[in-house]
């Protein structure tokens, strides 16, 4: 007996015919163990993000605290609105992802691709915004490290200032993109396919709390670069 | 639908507060803090409404603060480190610097001319 | 297909469709989602890297053997060592027993079908492949003289290929935080019936607090890297003095990690030992909750310490002392796992075999280990012996003379169940006998040069120091006999060894029940478990 009917001969046997659910993972015994585990494993997933995050939010207050007069100078030259803008922009497709789980849990999959598109809009709309910012740094010449031109602050370290504005929202901006990337594929992939349903929609849910922790970062990124008086 | 709404809501008045104390010229700690208190308001109101964690298995919550107690960790030391180098400085480095006036300890070393024929093939290759 | 699976059988001698040749051809290993095989894929790996890593090795022990420079250079000597130490830390010793043994073991333990996440497993196991081919790359694009410690502002300023090593380690740490991310979630969701927390084998302790650390450190080095990738290619700054950043702050970042990490080496080696020597002693282990719980201690106060490599790094005195005290803290949980091995063995029914060899060479290098790193933790004693050889024969005694004795053993604990053949046991002695001379002999003689003041990463030395660097040679290469004779006849074992049965060591933990080797699929039927790890038909149980 080859293999593979051996091993379709042992699944049959566990899984008589019609109680076997699409969604359900071989290794699994039941759909209740596999929603529970993927969702602690996308916890542990974002504990692993927090912690990265963490590294660059380690060298915004090291050098806050050894710079603190360029911290104040620097951060004049940042669009206070334009961050608040942008704030409420994330918390808006924050408030859409959480719909479209909910969405998913009445199994309404149109709703639930509405408001991810929704929630793509909004991703896009802080990508240009965010895009607006760097393009007029860039004009100042308020750029990170050694390409840091601007003669408008006199002495501290302000390259310094710039080189973890650029590499915090640079990185922030990479995972609103990684985040957009992921969106469409949902759309276009497993939604399309029928794989999320009322049934099972863990990606979904996955997705949604990687997106929520992307406006966390944000909401903590805004007050500490643009609101540090 | 309506408690994810009145979330929104809250998140959006907590945005525009910070955004408007932040023009009010509070000093500097102060500012830093308020700051620092909303961001963590609203974190809570996103974290335990949006992503479910009021109403998920209470170890998920335990993994995710998990997160923020070794960042805590990474933060305090290293931040005590940075804090406290001055010390050093000002107290002019050790013991010997601070030692009673007059005693031996209290002098500066030097090399008294003549001193260094007295060694032989001196071995004393201190690290 | 039935005729070849009927000879592979024969040949095979498993008499079984074992895993092993349940699909075949390179594509079903390739993209396997089955832990055994991804299991079997990194043991390859990492011996293999290990081979390349222990390479770099002989050739600095080579030029150390004489004071005077005469085999390298001083640039080709900083990359042997830079390289021997990256090889050995990212490719070798942090996946070494998670990943290899870890793998294929952990869901038989638990009584499951696979990990968690198969599919993330083989992801992991493609990313360490990349990863570990970043870092392979430097070899032949000039490498990289910085140290494995890559500290600033040398590392970020050197010509050198730095950026192609960083991206190799930031690679593997990804590898890693997948790893660890699955069996955390499969020790709390896969365990079978009747398998409560209580009843776990240490090993998966051991392997539950590595998991953690790997999850919540690996992600700092990942920042770190980058940040230095940065650094050297933008100049943002904040590492360089020159550009008014501060080399200490990339020590804090380096260092958060790279503390943990060597836990994440440590603590499968002690979840290891923790079979081993529960099974030839035939006892149950002695203090249970607290090996367990002393894992989980170890994971937590090991994020607290890591500023014991930065005492004389410019560090503010208060943070030193800090670090200093809590360090002694770490050695608390150590201490309690040692004495409860050995009092596991007092009064068991000692089996002197391979696998025991090897576990008592464990128990006593790493005992040297771990107390010459209280020598280490004491911040008067280090500003001396910070950047002498005291340091490196430290670190080799518990990490090569912990980790890897402990890999050793549980390599060949669990060869029957992973292979099916039983390794011959004379060879295995002979080897474990040569290995811990040889270990010796290379890292105590390090113990006293350091002691009386030799620098490390020099190859060219004061003289009176020669003696005992010409000893340390000579021990490197009965090592490497050892090693190499280890080696042979583990895979003479592939092709001649006798069958193995499916409990050769008479266990009582759940993946003896499993065939040698196992079916794709692990259990034919769902097994249950109905006594604890460590119940031996020889002692009564009545009370409980």
């Amino acid at each position: 007996m080859s293999t593979a009917a051996e091993t379709e001969a042992e699944v049959a046997a566990e899984h008589p015919h019609g109680e076997h659910p699409a969604a359900l993972a071989h290794h699994f015994h039941d759909l209740a163990q596999q929603k529970a585990a993927v969702k602690m494993g996308m916890w542990a997933f974002l504990v692993q993000e927090i912690l990265f995050f963490a590294g660059l939010f380690m060298a915004y207050f090291a050098f806050r605290y050894l710079y603190p007069d360029t911290w104040l100078a620097a951060h004049e030259l940042l669009d206070k609105r334009m961050g608040t803008f942008n704030t409420i922009v994330l918390l808006t497709s924050s408030l859409t992802m959480a719909l479209s789980v909910r969405a998913a849990q009445l199994n309404d999959m149109k709703s639930v691709v509405r408001y991810l598109w929704i929630t793509i809009g909004c991703a896009l709309g802080f990508l240009v915004v965010k895009y607006f910012e760097y393009a007029h740094k860039f004009h100042l010449g308020t750029l990170p490290g050694k390409y840091y031109h601007f003669e408008g602050i006199k002495g501290g370290a302000p390259e310094l200032f710039f080189s973890i504005y650029f590499m915090m929202t640079g990185v922030h901006g990479l995972h609103v993109i990684i985040g957009i990337g992921i969106m469409i594929w949902l759309i276009y992939g497993p939604i399309r396919k029928g794989k999320i349903s009322g049934e099972y929609y863990s990606m979904l849910e996955n997705v949604g709390l990687y997106w929520h922790l992307v406006d966390l970062i944000w909401i903590f990124l805004f007050p500490l670069l643009y609101l540090v008086r | 639908m309506g408690t994810y709404l009145t979330i929104y809501l809250l998140l959006i008045i907590l945005t525009i507060l910070t955004f408007a104390v932040s023009y009010a010229g509070l000093p500097g700690n102060l500012s830093f803090a308020a700051a620092m208190a909303v961001a963590l308001l609203k974190s809570t109101l996103v974290a335990g409404w949006f992503m479910h964690l009021k109403y998920d298995n209470r170890f998920n919550l335990m993994v995710f603060l998990s997160a923020f107690w070794f960042m805590a960790v990474f933060f305090g030391f290293t931040l005590t480190d940075l804090g406290s180098r001055d010390a050093i400085l000002q107290q002019s480095g050790n013991f010997a610097a601070r030692a009673e006036q007059g005693s031996k300890y209290a002098q500066p070393a030097e090399l008294l001319p003549g001193a260094l024929e007295e060694e032989g093939g001196g071995e004393g290759e201190h690290h | 297909m039935s005729a070849t699976t009927g000879d592979m059988a024969e040949t095979h001698g498993s008499g079984h469709t074992s895993y092993l040749n349940a699909r075949k051809g390179i594509s079903s290993w390739l993209f396997t989602v089955d832990h055994k095989r991804i299991g079997v894929m990194y043991l390859v790996a990492i011996l293999s890297f290990f081979f390349v890593g222990g390479m770099f090795a002989l050739a600095v022990r080579l030029e150390l053997a004489t004071a005077e420079p005469d085999l390298f250079s001083a640039s080709v000597y900083n990359r042997l060592f830079t390289l021997h130490g990256a090889i050995m830390v990212f490719l070798v010793l942090v996946p070494s027993i998670p990943a290899s043994l870890g793998n294929f073991v952990l869901p038989l333990m638990l009584g499951a079908k696979d990990v968690a996440f198969p599919k993330l497993n083989l992801a992991s196991f493609h990313i360490y492949v990349l990863g570990a081919l970043f870092l392979i790359y430097t070899l032949v694009s000039g490498g990289v003289e910085t140290g494995w410690t890559f500290y600033t502002p040398y590392s970020s300023t050197t010509d050198s290929s730095v950026v192609t090593a960083l991206l190799g380690a930031f690679i593997l740490g990804f590898s890693s935080i997948l790893t660890g991310l699955n069996f955390i979630i499969t020790i709390h969701k896969m365990r079978g019936p009747g398998l409560t927390w209580r009843k776990l084998p240490l090993f998966v302790w051991a392997s539950y607090a590595t998991s953690m650390i790997q999850v919540l450190a690996t992600p700092v080095i990942a920042i770190t890297l980058f940040l230095l990738i940065f650094e050297r290619t933008v100049g943002i700054g904040i590492f360089d003095p020159a550009l008014g950043g501060d080399p200490v702050l990339f020590q804090h970042f380096f260092w958060f990690y790279s503390h943990p990490v060597v836990y994440v080496m440590i603590l499968p080696a002690f979840g290891v030992i923790s079979e081993t020597v529960t099974i030839n002693s035939r006892k149950h282990i002695f203090g249970y909750s607290a090996i367990a719980a002393s894992s989980i201690a170890i994971a937590g106060i090991g994020f607290l310490v890591w500023g014991h490599h930065m005492f004389v790094s410019g560090q503010s005195e208060l943070a030193g002392t800090i670090f200093s005290l809590i360090t002694f803290g770490v050695a608390v949980p150590t201490a309690i796992k040692v004495f409860s091995w050995v009092a596991t063995m007092y009064r068991g029914s000692i089996r002197l075999n391979a696998v025991m060899l090897y576990t008592l060479s464990f128990l006593f290098i790493f005992t040297i280990g771990g107390l010459t790193g209280l020598f280490l933790a004491t911040l008067a004693i280090d500003v001396h012996m910070h950047d002498t050889y005291f340091v490196v024969a430290h670190f080799h005694y518990v990490m090569m003379g912990g980790t890897l004795m402990g890999f050793i053993a549980g390599i060949h604990h669990w060869w029957p169940k992973m292979t099916g053949k039983m390794f011959p046991e004379i060879p295995a002695r002979i080897g474990a006998v040569i290995v811990f001379i040889g270990f010796n002999l290379t890292f105590f003689p390090q113990f006293v040069a350091g002691a009386r003041g030799m620098p490390r990463r020099y190859h060219q030395y004061a003289p009176q120091f020669q003696d005992w660097q010409f000893l340390s040679t000579v021990g490197a290469f009965v090592l490497a006999a050892g090693l190499f004779l280890t080696l042979g006849y583990l895979v003479w074992s592939l092709l001649r060894g006798e069958k193995a049965p499916k409990n050769p060591w008479g266990g009582k933990s759940l993946e003896w029940e499993a065939e040698s080797p196992p079916i794709e699929h692990n259990f034919a039927h769902q097994v249950v478990c109905k006594h604890g790890p460590y119940d031996f038909d020889e002692i009564d149980y009545s009370r409980a």
